[in-house]
């Protein structure tokens, strides 16, 4: 004969589901009051890709049509995903690569301080002739590996 | 005199499922507080940060020469060989660290080059400071 679930059998897991949620949200705080966040990387990644495109800038016009980062040195799959890119030029084209929506949360005040947004460096400067502004950012995190 | 009645009670199918994701659950959660002894979660993370960021902003045919003697000691805890700490996914281009058995964090650098890496170099046992080097070439 079948068992049936009733509302006690509902209720119990309803129980349950709370506790172990209670359980892992006290375990997480007791794991980040003691050990911290993790190390911080976003502003030293955004510094180094900076970096990179600014030197790449004096060689090459990545305002041209078929541009690509390979050109510089840099990997586009690992740039689309987690990273943002975004210049303009002086004459106003513009050149943006990566999560565009992060030009915004770039600049939210809890950026520096929740892990989920990217932070962003600034990069400026005259390229052919031309000045250059704009913004560099990675909201990279660390992936756990089995 | 044992309760046989409340036994098989106990034992029917629908009191195991909550028993079992009981559990699972504490388990699960062990495992996860366990990664975090020694601070191997966070040596993990700052390691593999760390060694992207070198990646990053290297050239190719350049040698780098990396100081892991913390690594060591965080490993030598956890009962970890020396030889599997760090290694290089050059399709997906990670660096993996792993200082304990069973996982490890990864963070993916975005220079396009290959690393060639080779085994960590004891030259005077993991409490020799700053001896214990991982050479990554360039390529």
């Amino acid at each position: 004969m079948r068992a049936r679930c009733g509302s006690g059998d509902i209720m119990i897991f309803v129980v349950l589901g709370t506790l172990m949620g209670l359980t892992l949200v006290g375990v997480w705080i007791g794991i980040v009051a003691f050990f911290g966040e993790g190390y911080d990387f976003r502003m030293a990644e955004s510094e180094s890709l900076a970096y990179r495109l600014e030197r790449c800038l004096h060689e090459h016009d990545a305002f041209v049509d078929g541009f690509v980062l390979e050109t510089c040195g840099l990997d586009s799959e690992v740039l689309s995903e987690e990273h943002v890119i975004h210049l303009e030029r002086e004459d106003g084209k513009t050149f943006d690569y990566g999560v565009y929506s992060y030009t915004e949360s770039c600049y939210f005040n809890d950026a520096g301080r929740t892990l989920t947004y990217p932070q962003c460096a600034p990069l400026e400067g005259v390229f052919h002739g031309q000045s250059v502004q704009g913004i560099v950012g990675s909201a990279q995190v660390a992936r756990v590996v089995d | 005199m044992m309760n046989r009645r409340g036994d098989s009670e106990l034992l029917r199918s629908k009191n195991l499922v909550p028993l079992i994701a009981v559990l699972l659950f504490f388990a699960g959660t062990l495992y996860a507080v366990n990664s975090y002894r020694d601070h191997a979660a966070f040596w993990e993370d700052f390691y593999a940060k760390e060694i992207a960021r070198q990646i990053n902003l290297a050239e190719p045919g350049t040698m780098l020469e990396l100081d892991v003697t913390r690594a060591l000691l965080v490993a030598e805890g956890n009962g970890k060989a020396f030889t599997t700490l760090f290694s290089i996914d050059n399709e997906d281009n990670r660096v993996i660290v792993s200082l304990r058995s069973g996982g490890g964090r990864s963070y993916r650098f975005f220079n396009d080059v290959t690393v060639v890496s080779d085994n960590v170099q004891l030259l005077s046992g993991p409490s020799a400071a700053p001896l214990n080097h991982l050479r990554l070439r360039i390529v």
